[in-house]
């Protein structure tokens, strides 16, 4: 598989990083409710964005990083906590922080967990997702 | 349509209620929006490319899968009829999903905490299948449940 990501070795325990940020519009919105059925929700003048929409769009701002196209093998699992409403208009931006990371036995291979802590335009924290995925480690792509 | 009914009490919700939601197919769109929201990596865009993978084909993001899931609950009675807001999630994804599979879910309640006269935190376990015995994925979730008006 053509690879252009970054691969297991290059996420040790304790990396950084951050994203571009993202302005949510009704339109991203108006699509979600239109596939998942979610209901529509208003604080005041404002239209609640989607929990679940939350997590879609930050899972985007980090592929956008180019973390691991080519070099991911799977997403393990993920976890998240909503602490504060996000409202259209809001915009999101992510500080990612590699927790764990764990080689296979083959050495192929690895675990990676990343803690993404999301903020919004206010540098709010909104929300705190923990994202654990299995990325291609550079032994296979040297022998390959 | 469904007209929303008032709710007057979270009695229905207890302890080791189960929800078992209707079956729906997961439409190409729901994939092609994932991209939108999430990224058009390989693995859930280029078919070319995922045939030589283990999965054999382009798969579903995660997360469509579960906001699915969460979405064939929210219609279910008593649920609809509470404004609902997600405070925790959490998921882990045992087989992949595909664009055309029927997906459907289990919900259980395994806790309820009062938090006023009108809200209640309602924790539940959940696994989603496909093709009506695959486990796709399984998790929990923490939702806030408040009476309507």
């Amino acid at each position: 598989m053509e690879t252009y990501g970054k691969y297991f070795e290059d996420f040790p325990v304790g990396k950084t990083g951050k994203t571009v940020g993202k302005t949510i519009t009704h339109s991203d919105v108006d699509f979600f409710q239109e596939i998942s059925s979610w209901p529509d929700y208003r604080i005041d003048d404002s239209r609640l964005v989607p929990e679940m929409l939350i997590t879609a769009v930050v899972g985007g701002l980090f592929n956008r990083l180019g973390v691991y196209e080519g070099t991911l093998i799977a997403v393990a699992g993920t976890s998240w906590y909503y602490f504060l409403p996000v409202v259209v208009g809001d915009t999101l931006k992510v500080r990612f922080t590699v927790t764990e990371a764990s080689m296979s036995k083959k050495m192929d291979r690895g675990l990676v967990t990343f803690r993404l802590n999301t903020y919004n335009q206010r540098n709010e924290l909104v929300a705190e997702g923990h994202l654990k995925i299995m990325l291609v480690a550079k032994g296979i792509e040297k022998s390959g | 349509m469904k007209i929303k009914e008032k709710r007057n009490s979270f009695e229905e919700l207890q302890v080791g209620k189960v929800f078992e939601t209707e079956e729906k197919v997961f439409p190409e769109k729901n994939l092609i929006l994932g991209i939108l929201w999430e990224g058009d990596l390989q693995i859930h865009s280029d078919r070319e490319v995922m045939a030589e993978h283990p999965f054999g084909d382009r798969i579903v993001h995660g997360s469509s899968v579960t906001t699915m899931a969460l979405g064939l609950l929210f219609e279910m009675d008593p649920i609809r009829n509470t404004k609902m807001k997600l405070k925790q999630m959490s998921c882990s994804y045992v087989k992949p999903v595909y664009v055309e599979d029927a997906i459907k879910a289990r919900f259980q309640i395994i806790s309820k905490q009062v938090v006023s006269d009108s809200t209640v935190d309602i924790a539940f376990n959940f696994n989603v299948f496909r093709k009506d015995k695959d486990l796709a994925c399984k998790g929990d979730v923490v939702i806030s449940m408040t009476l309507n008006g």
